[in-house]
Formats: C-alpha cells, structure tokens, sequence
C-alpha cells in the first residue's frame, strides 16, 4: 500500500502549498530603490537682492527645482509586492492552521487536526532564500479518518529563488516529509514564477513546480518509490483597500506513481486541485496579518477543510 | 452521469460570477471562486461538495466578451469536472445604468476515477444576466438560465432544467477586480419529467475573486 502513503503525502505537500504562503513573494514593476533616495540639502539663505541694474543681454535662467520625495521601502499593497525580498530583506512568518477532516458531507462526523507553519526568508540581492516546517500541533485520540501516521514533525523544506527577469523567478525547493520518522519523503522541486501586474489594484501570480516524490524504501516492508509530480498555482489578488487585499487561489497538480509491485493497485495517474480564498491585511508596513480558507478534498465521502490564521514581521533596509 | 450533472452543473452552469456588463474591449480578467453545493431532497439535506471555479474572460468587442470556464471538485482519484466556453453579448448600450447581456456557456461535464475518464455529457446554458448598480462600486446581478444536457450513452433524450443566481459584485471604478458572493438555485428533475417524480433542489453559495487589467 505504497500509494496510499504516497497519496497521503501528497496531500500533505498540496496542504502546505495551499497554505504556506502567506506572503509568497510578489514582484513589483517597479522595484524600490536600495537607498533611500538623499533628502534635499538645507536650503541656502536667499542671497541679497541685488540692486536692479538695466540688462542688455537676457540669460535663460533655470526653473527652480523641486525635491521630489519618494517613499522608500516594501510596498504594503500586496498586488505591488515583489516576488522576492529586497537585498538585506528577512521576513519571520508563521501560519495557524485548523485542518478539518469530515466524512459523508456532512460536518458532524468529522476530525480536527492543528499545525503550526514557521517559514523564513532572506533577500540577498539576486535572488532570496526561504526556510519552512510545519508541526502537528494537535491532533484527536481517534485518527483513523487520515490514511497515514502523523508525525509531529511533519516536513522541513529549504528553497532558492532567483530574479531572471523583473517579475519572474526560478529556483529549486527540497522538501521532506516526516524527517524524523521510520519512512522519510524526500520532495525534490525546480520551480518558476511569474507576477502579472494587471493594474495598480489587481494582479496574478501563476507559479509551477516539477519533480519527484521518492518514498524512502524500508528493508522489512519494500513501500519505496517515486510519483513525479507537476503542479501549478494561480493566485488572483485584488487590492481592495491600501491595507487590505483579497486572494482567490487554484492550484492543479497532475501525480504520475510508479508502476512496479510496490505500488499494486495504484491509481496510477491522476489529477488533484485545491482552491482557497484568503484575505491578507497590512498593519504597519513591517507586519502582515493574514486569514484564510482552502478546501483540498471534496467528493461527498470526504472533505479536507483548512481554516489558517498567519502573521508576518519584516525588516527591509 | 445524471448525479455528476446534477452536482458539476449546479454550480458550473447556474453560478455565474461575473458582471453582466462586458468587458471592455482589450481588457481581461482572471476570476477563482470557491462555492459550497448542498443537493436537498425531499426537503431534507443530503450530501454536500465544493466545487471551485477558473475563470478567463476577455473582452472582444464593445458588446461582447468570452471566456472559458473551469468548474471541478477538489481532491484527487475521483474528481466531477465541467469545462465550458462563454460567449456574452451585451442587449443594452455600455452606457446605460442597468446592463442585460445574454450568454451561452457551452461545453462538457465529465467524471475521473484515477487515471480514468468516464464518457462526459454535453451541456448548454442560455443565460440572461441583469445588472442593476445599488452603488458606485456595488452590481446586484440576477441570472435566471436553462440548463441543458445533451443526449450521452445512456440517455436518448435532452433533459432540461432551470435554475437561476443572484450576487453582489463588488469592484472599483476602473473594474480591475471584483469580489463577487453569490447564491444560486438549480431545479432538477431526476425523473426528465415523467409522472409522480419530484424535483431535486440543488443550493450552492460561493465566493468569487477576480482581477484584471
């Protein structure tokens, strides 16, 4: 039963894709300066008046000048933000996330799980890298409903990404699943995405991701194995408020599993999706706070509910 | 197949989320909803799913636009989808205040176990989308339609039914998002009209999201 572990991790990587980005990096048409931009000089006394004296010859004078002010720093709207932190720019984020599983439709045979998302990122100029692990933070005595055991430690992923055009990044993601468990899943990734800057309230963000899932083989029991996985992400943001932004989210993965013997029975390949509606709120220009819903699974047998709560604090020189 | 219609179209062929005025021409605009689908039968609740919704539309000339349409359950292994194209042509002027369009969303339902695809139904919709503005930023849009399934393996007769969504669109003045909650009814009959059978009512509630140029 290879694949239903497979499936079950899976999900979990679809879990943590639809919910690990709180403040997924967005890119701005307009970066903002590294500097500051200087503030004007002290303004000089006005100089004497000098006395009138009849002209003979004019001379073109120039128009006075007036400092334009620009405001430095990460921009707050969220349809502005770059795909990648700043140079110098970190960000220490972490997401709350509810995970309702339910049976038959319906709400009242259902079990609830919780997870703690920390996630760090680090702008270094040319590119950022991100650092992000979700924790099992409560789960019910009962956990039959979930096909696999959960380990308190869940994943760790590490990730690069790099500026190749003004809106648009590629890079490469390692995840593992249950790291200090018996049965580990290592998640290789390449990645690619790009920020559509519809307007100054709108924007589109579409991301892809490719590679395998490899099952760690156990000598006892051969569950081993790779699923190559595709996946690719839209996210619609729509700055409603200066502070305020909504975010509607599908992601479409397409999983391939191996077809050997560990793997009998399989479904072999398939297609899976989740949607998510979110609403990301800045409160100051350093912290973001952030609510959300997704909905990962649903054929009338069994939904998966997330309802997440997240905050983000950044220092950007 | 009649319960995969029953599910995919209520939300895929009576939700709307979108305007009743076109797009401008040049402009276009993503949307992503997420909608709950509660069947009630016999007055009593029955199974509930989610559906969510990709939507791309464009605007081709100044009355009319198109898009096309994506509506699936989510999860994986068994997955009811519906994949449509949308014509709408606007009746009145761009610059009147109540806008009415026609459209006619037209494409095919189908079920996934796995890698399998079961044989999809044909679907069409004629829709009638009025849109009253209750404020500057603020469109009631009311779309009463006919949902048709077109003859597949099993059946040898279209089946018609009725359904209609009301919502709030939200935007801004130069309509570069929208934030869209609606609500729609479906009106199935599950015995295509024959004596002594009773109507499925099929709810769904949804919100839409949607950004453009």
């Amino acid at each position: 039963m290879g694949w239903v572990r497979t499936i079950g991790v899976s999900c979990l990587v679809l879990v943590g894709s639809a919910t690990g980005a709180l403040a997924q990096p967005t890119e701005a048409p307009m970066p903002p300066p590294e500097d500051p931009v200087a503030p004007p000089p002290d303004p000089a006394p006005p100089p004497p008046q000098p006395e009138p004296v009849p002209v003979v010859v004019s001379t073109p004078v120039a128009p006075p000048v007036t400092p334009v002010v620009v405001e430095a720093g990460y921009p707050r709207e969220l349809v502005l933000r770059p795909l990648i932190l700043p140079q110098g720019g970190f960000e220490g984020s972490a997401l709350f996330v509810l995970q309702t599983l339910s049976t038959g439709g319906s709400d009242s045979d259902s079990q609830n799980h919780a997870l703690i998302q920390p996630r760090l990122r680090y702008g270094f100029g040319a590119g950022e890298v991100e650092l992000a692990a979700s924790f099992l933070a409560y789960e019910p005595e009962d956990t039959s409903m979930f096909p696999i055991e959960r380990e308190t430690f869940q994943n760790v992923s590490v990730a690069g990404r790099f500026k190749v055009a003004p809106s648009t990044v590629i890079g490469a993601e390692l995840g593992v699943f249950s790291p200090v468990g018996d049965v580990k899943t290592y998640a290789p990734r390449a990645i690619a995405a790009t920020k559509l800057h519809l307007s100054a309230a709108s924007a589109a963000e579409l991301a892809f991701k490719g590679g395998i899932n490899h099952v760690e083989e156990q000598s006892e029991s051969s569950i081993g194995g790779n699923t190559v996985v595709l996946s690719s992400e839209l996210r619609v943001q729509a700055q409603v408020a200066p502070e305020v932004a909504v975010e509607g989210r599908a992601l479409l993965a397409y999983y391939n599993l191996d077809d050997d013997d560990s793997f009998e029975g399989s479904p072999g390949s398939y297609f899976l999706q989740t949607y998510g509606v979110w609403l990301v709120g800045s409160v100051s220009r350093d912290i973001d706070l952030s609510a959300g819903f997704d909905i990962v699974h649903s054929n009338g047998d069994f939904t998966m509910k997330l309802f997440s709560v997240g905050i983000a604090a950044r220092r950007v020189p | 197949m009649k319960r995969i219609a029953l599910v995919v179209c209520s939300v895929g062929c009576v939700s709307s989320y979108q305007s009743a005025r076109v797009l401008p021409t040049g402009k276009t605009q993503v949307t992503v909803a997420v909608s709950r689908v509660q069947a009630l039968e016999d007055g009593d609740e029955d199974e509930s799913v989610w559906v969510g919704d990709l939507q791309v539309r464009h605007g081709f000339a100044a009355q009319f636009d198109g898009g096309i349409r994506l509506s699936r359950t989510p999860g994986g292994l068994n997955s009811l989808s519906m994949l449509t194209i949308d014509p709408k042509y606007q009746i009145t002027s761009p610059s009147s205040s109540t806008a009415v369009s026609i459209g006619v969303p037209f494409g095919v339902a189908w079920e996934e176990q796995g890698s399998d695809f079961e044989d999809g139904i044909g679907v069409i919709a004629p829709t009638l989308l009025i849109g009253t503005p209750l404020a500057a930023s603020t469109e009631l849009v009311f779309a009463p339609k006919v949902v048709v399934f077109l003859p597949d393996g099993d059946t040898e007769e279209s089946e018609i039914e009725f359904g209609a969504s009301i919502g709030l669109r939200f935007t801004n003045s130069a309509r570069t998002w929208a934030i869209h909650p609606e609500l729609s009814l479906l009106l199935f009959d599950p015995s295509n009209g024959s004596e002594g059978g009773e109507t499925a009512k099929i709810l769904s509630f949804g919100v839409a999201v949607s950004a453009g140029n």
